[in-house]
Parts: structure tokens; C-alpha cells; sequence
């Protein structure tokens, strides 16, 4: 269901597109590193991806929306070092600037997302945490246009994200160094 | 990974053994070996002979058996052989010699143990003025005492609850003598003694250490005396119990002290008798019952201080040898129900089956209990784990066949234990898993063994 969100997201900025001066999307992949030295060592470090859809609706001042997936890692945890997954995703809407000089544009964008996580852990001693945190973020990078409607990026993005679901606060923050490519048609 | 110790709930050693059961020991007095009887089963499943060749050797006889309190040993009197040899019975299955003592020239006959277990004291059947003292603690030495009454002997003999009061009565002389025991339990101080109502035989004392009941198979009558203090003995306000028609040689009490049962014996080659004593109080007796049934042995007069009846601890039943100082083949052991006095003959039981008793099986509980209590991190949130430990208690003998674990919230009634699992027998830790912070338990882990009876538990908590 949560899946869907983006695509309800764009549907809603279309008729703001209509107006705008040009509409783009992509799709990221990358790092995801994890802040937090216990997810660290249980889980590690993963990949993410991110497909998006974004309006420069007035002088570069953007807006869009994606959906983050792709960070699910498994290891084995605690003294019985039983196997565990965790999994996070999240909605994001975010608005920024972006500056064309020539053939790249670099940008800069906030956001606000929800995020999903959820761990298992095979043990019948174990509670599977399901739940989900709300939070702002930062990002910021490169688009280069090698042709006219195409562009490849670069973007490094930064989640806080202190959760504490049960008993212990724990952070599953942590950056975003992804690449990607994208679309852009003008009006 | 912080790491918390639980603390052992200290139990003390007797709290550590349960008792299932009961067991008998008989003693075989011709063929010198003994036979243990599993009064648990029906019918009683009997065991043996054991110990065939090593309770003396041709011509001598063995009399007595007294069982320590622990229900660990059992001490058997060997009385040409001048010998006392203790056989440890934790395996009832599988007795095995621990021991022997050999006194000289002295003629072991009857043994009273005390009942805390500390010593023994033995009575001389032939012509000789000596008691034999045995510590127990180490069952290495003996002490014999000389009875500072003139002319006097001891056949048969009896210690008082107060571990004190050492009650013994002679036959020839027809005295009753008594003291208590000294300090370092190697004789009897403030020796005393007055006549008895004829010819004294066997005594058996009250469960509560008040009335001494004393066999006289000649006059056909039960002494009754009181215990008013340590060492100090008077008649009895019922003086005698009379009416019997035989010759009472055995007496044993009912646990709770309320009856007591009188085995007779007779000149005839009959059948030997059963009766019973109501107990009224302190030093007052009267007939309950006089030769309620026959037994399925057959008496030629009796020996002295033989004890050949047992009451079980549950007073439910009770088992009786024979006395006699004749062996008739058609003679065995008798099992006789103290519901109904109905009694039936335990046919693998020998014909010379003599002295008996009877004893708890005795399974112990695990022992060095210990409780570790962990955090298992799972980075969400924290599992506490309370981890438990025990070792084999090798002072079981009979096999054990896995571990039951209880537990209950701490500070909770004892009422709420609840059993968690068993392990197997080879299982010497378990893992209560997935607890939650700030909630803690208390355990109970206990034994079964192989037959199924289950220790008293080691308890303990965090």
C-alpha cells in the first residue's frame, strides 16, 4: 500500500505541473550507510534506491516525491547470534532549489519523510518490530545533462531517523550517496 | 554484556532429598545375607538376597538391622561374629557393604540408633555387662561401656527421641535399666534401673518420647513405662498391658504415637500373631486389639531384642519377620495391612527372615544450583534470560532420569510455582528466555529418578 504513495503524490502535482516550467523524473541507487554502531554491526551498511518525480515549478524552486526501498539486511544478532532482518523504506516529499549553469545543475532540497522498518528476528524469545517514524531530511547534489531531456546525478542525502519503538532508542539514520539518472520534459 | 548473579536460596541438606517409597530391609539370619522389599509396588516386589558370604561366615548368625535416619545405612548385627557391619541401602536395588566394625568379644543382638543419627548403641545377647557405643559420623570406632549396675546385662536396647534417654532391659535379672548418654556418646551416665513385671525382651519407644513399651514374652504381657526427662524413667500409669494369649517379643508405634503393634511369638510352632495397643498417652496403654490376625511365620520361642516389625512412615502398613530362634521353612516375611490388619506372606521373602525394618527411598535433589541473569541485545529492545545451572547429586544411587524445573514470580506464594519442563538426565543447565526487565523468578529444580520419584527441589532465584 505505502508503495503506492508516490504515484498519489505525483498525480496530485500534476495539475501544478501543467503550470510548471518543467516536470522530471528518475531513479537513484546507491549506499545507504546506517549511523547507529549497533544496526552497524548487526546489519551493515546496504543499498537503497529511489525513484522520484520533481517539478521545477518557478526559477528552480522544486518539489517532488519518492520512495525509498532497497535497505533490507540480514546478519545474526544477540548472545545466540540468531538470524535477524531489517527492513526500511520511506515516502518522501521534498522542495529545494536547483541552479542550471550550462550543462549541470547542482541543487540542493529538504524533505520529509515517513519511515517503515521493521525487524524479525528467528527466535521465539524475539518481537517482531514493525513500525514507522516521520522525519526531515537534507540533501544536495549534481544533475549533468549530456543531452537535452536526460540528466545523470549525483546526490548525497542525510536522514536523522531516532526511533524507539519498545524500550530502546535507536538510530537508523544515516546517508544516502546514490547516482542516478532522470527525465526531464519543459514546458 | 552486563551481567547479573542470582543468589542461592540456601536449603539445607535435608531439604535437598525427598522420600518415596517405602523400603524393607530383611535380614536372613542362617543364610546371612539380606532381601529389600519396594513396598511401593503391588505386589511388594522383593530384591536379593545380597550380600551372600560377606555378613560372616558358617554358624554365625545375623540378627538385627537398625536404619539410620538419613535412610542411607543400614547397621546389622552379627552376633558370633562379634560384628556390626553397616550396609549403605541409598540404592535399595543394590545394597552394598560399607563397612564393618568387629567388637571384640562382644555378641552384637539389638541395635538402636539415635534419631539424629549421631550414634549407635548396641546390646550384648549372651552373659556380658557391656554396651557397644558407635559413632556414626564415622562408623571407624567403638567405645564399650560397662554397666555400673551389679549383675546386670542388657539384651535388648533403645534410645529415647530426646537422642538422650537410653533405655535397656535384661531378661535374666527381669530389670529394666536405664540412663542417659554422656557427652562424648561413649557411655551412659546417671545409670538406673528398677524391676521389671517379668522377663523383659524388646522395647520399642513413642514416636514423641514418652512411653516406653517393653515386650515380656513370659508373662504374656507389655511393660508401659514414661520417659519424664532425659535419662529419667518411670512405671507407666497403665503399668502393664495384659490379655494377650502369646508371647509378645516385637512392638512397634505408629508414626503418630496414637497405636502401637505387638508381634507374638509362642513355644508351638503356630503361627505367629498380630495385636495392637492403643496408646491413651504418655505412660498409658491399653489392648486395642488382641491377636487381630495371624502372621505367615512360625514361632519356636523368640529371640531377644530382634526387632521383627516395622511400621512404614505412613503408618498405612506394616512388615513383620520372625523372632524365632527356629527356622521353619514355610516361614516369610508378612506385609499386613494396618487398615484392616490383613496379612499376606511376601513369598520371595526367605524362610529365616529374622530381623526387618523399614526405610524411605531417598532421591536428591540437584546440587551447586546457580542462576545467571543476562541481556540478550537485540538492539529494539532487551531479552532477559535467567540461566540456570545444577550438577548430579552423586549421592544418588539409583539412577536419575531427568531434572523437573518450576518457577513462580518472586515473592509470590510457594502455591505458584508452576512446572516449567524437564531435561534429560544429561541436562545440567536450561535457559528461561524472553523475560521481561525488572520481572524476576525464583526456580525449583528436583530429581527423578528412574522409578519416578521426585527429590525435594534446590531452590533458587534473583
Amino acid at each position: 500500500m505505502k508503495k503506492i504513495y508516490p504515484f498519489i503524490i505525483c498525480f496530485l502535482l500534476l495539475p501544478v505541473a501543467v503550470y510548471a516550467i518543467d516536470f522530471s523524473f528518475g531513479f537513484q541507487a546507491g549506499l545507504r550507510t546506517v549511523s547507529d554502531s549497533a544496526i552497524k554491526d548487526v546489519y551493515g551498511n546496504g543499498l537503497c534506491y529511489f525513484p522520484y518525480a520533481a517539478i521545477n515549478v518557478f526559477k528552480g524552486f522544486t518539489i517532488g516525491a519518492g520512495y525509498e526501498f532497497g535497505y533490507s539486511r540480514s546478519g545474526t544478532i544477540g548472545l545466540y547470534e540468531e538470524a535477524t532482518t531489517l527492513k526500511v523504506t520511506g515516502v518522501q516529499a521534498f522542495v529545494g532549489f536547483q541552479y542550471s549553469v550550462s550543462m549541470v545543475t547542482p541543487y540542493v532540497f529538504v524533505g520529509f519523510g515517513s519511515f517503515s522498518y521493521t525487524q524479525t528476528v528467528e527466535s521465539e524469545a524475539a518481537q517482531t518490530v514493525d513500525a514507522t517514524k516521520s522525519t526531515f531530511f537534507v540533501a544536495g547534489g549534481l544533475k549533468i545533462y549530456p543531452m537535452k531531456n536526460v540528466y545523470i546525478s549525483a546526490e548525497v542525502k542525510y536522514v536523522p531517523l531516532k526511533v524507539k519503538p519498545i524500550d530502546d532508542e535507536v538510530d537508523l539514520g544515516g546517508l544516502r550517496l546514490m547516482g542516478g539518472l532522470g527525465f526531464t520534459f519543459g514546458y | 554484556m552486563k551481567k547479573l548473579f542470582g543468589f542461592v536460596l540456601f536449603i539445607s541438606f535435608l531439604g535437598s532429598l525427598a522420600f518415596a517409597g517405602p523400603w524393607g530391609i530383611v535380614v536372613n539370619v542362617s543364610s546371612r545375607n539380606i532381601q529389600t522389599i519396594d513396598l511401593g509396588q503391588s505386589p511388594p516386589k522383593v530384591y536379593g538376597p545380597f550380600l551372600t558370604g560377606s555378613l560372616g561366615t558358617s554358624g554365625e548368625e545375623i540378627l538385627d538391622v537398625a536404619i539410620t535416619p538419613d535412610s542411607n545405612y543400614a547397621l546389622i548385627s552379627n552376633f558370633q561374629g562379634h560384628k556390626v557391619y553397616r550396609i549403605d541401602i541409598s540404592d535399595p536395588t543394590n545394597p552394598v557393604l560399607a563397612g564393618s566394625l568387629t567388637l571384640g568379644s562382644f555378641y552384637p543382638e539389638d541395635i538402636a540408633i539415635s534419631p539424629n543419627g549421631q550414634f549407635a548403641v548396641i546390646s550384648d545377647g549372651s552373659y556380658n555387662r557391656e554396651l557397644a557405643f558407635i559413632n556414626l559420623s564415622s562408623f571407624s570406632n567403638y567405645s564399650l561401656y560397662t554397666m555400673t549396675s551389679s549383675n546386670l546385662y542388657a539384651q535388648a536396647v533403645a534410645i529415647g527421641n530426646d537422642n538422650s534417654t537410653v533405655i535397656m532391659c535384661d531378661y535374666y535379672t527381669k530389670r529394666i535399666v536405664f540412663g542417659r548418654v554422656n557427652a562424648s556418646l561413649t557411655g551412659l551416665v546417671s545409670e538406673s534401673n528398677f524391676p521389671s513385671d517379668g522377663y523383659p525382651i524388646n522395647i520399642s519407644i513413642s514416636p514423641d518420647g514418652s512411653t516406653v513399651l517393653i515386650a515380656n514374652p513370659e508373662g504374656s504381657l507389655v511393660g508401659v513405662y514414661q520417659i519424664i526427662g532425659p535419662g529419667n524413667v518411670v512405671i507407666g500409669s497403665t503399668p502393664k498391658v495384659t490379655g494377650f494369649h502369646e508371647r509378645p517379643q516385637s512392638i512397634a508405634f505408629s508414626p503418630d504415637g496414637k497405636k502401637a503393634y505387638v508381634v507374638c511369638s509362642n513355644t508351638s510352632g503356630s503361627l505367629l500373631t498380630f495385636s495392637w495397643l492403643q496408646v491413651n498417652g504418655p505412660g498409658n496403654v491399653t489392648m486395642g486389639g488382641e491377636r487381630v490376625t495371624n502372621l505367615h511365620a512360625y514361632a519356636y520361642y523368640e529371640y531377644f531384642g530382634i526387632d521383627a516389625l516395622a511400621v512404614a512412615p505412613a503408618g498405612n502398613y506394616a512388615i513383620a519377620g520372625n523372632p524365632s530362634s527356629n527356622v521353619d521353612s514355610r516361614s516369610r516375611v508378612s506385609l499386613i495391612n494396618l487398615s484392616n490388619y490383613q496379612a499376606t506372606a511376601i513369598d520371595a521373602t526367605q524362610s529365616d527372615a529374622k530381623g526387618v525394618a523399614l526405610f524411605n527411598e531417598i532421591v536428591f535433589a540437584p546440587t551447586n544450583a546457580g542462576l545467571e541473569r543476562k541481556t540478550n541485545n537485540y538492539i529494539f529492545y532487551k531479552e532477559y534470560i535467567n540461566s540456570l545451572t545444577w550438577q548430579a547429586n552423586s549421592k544418588n544411587k539409583i539412577p536419575i532420569s531427568k531434572y523437573r524445573i518450576y518457577r513462580k514470580t518472586k515473592d509470590a506464594a510457594d502455591s505458584t510455582y508452576q512446572q516449567l519442563t524437564e531435561v534429560d538426565a544429561s541436562v545440567f543447565q536450561y535457559t528461561d528466555r524472553g523475560l521481561k526487565k525488572n520481572v524476576y523468578y525464583t526456580y525449583r529444580i528436583t530429581s527423578i529418578n528412574n522409578r519416578g520419584l521426585e527429590s525435594l527441589p534446590t531452590e533458587i532465584g534473583n
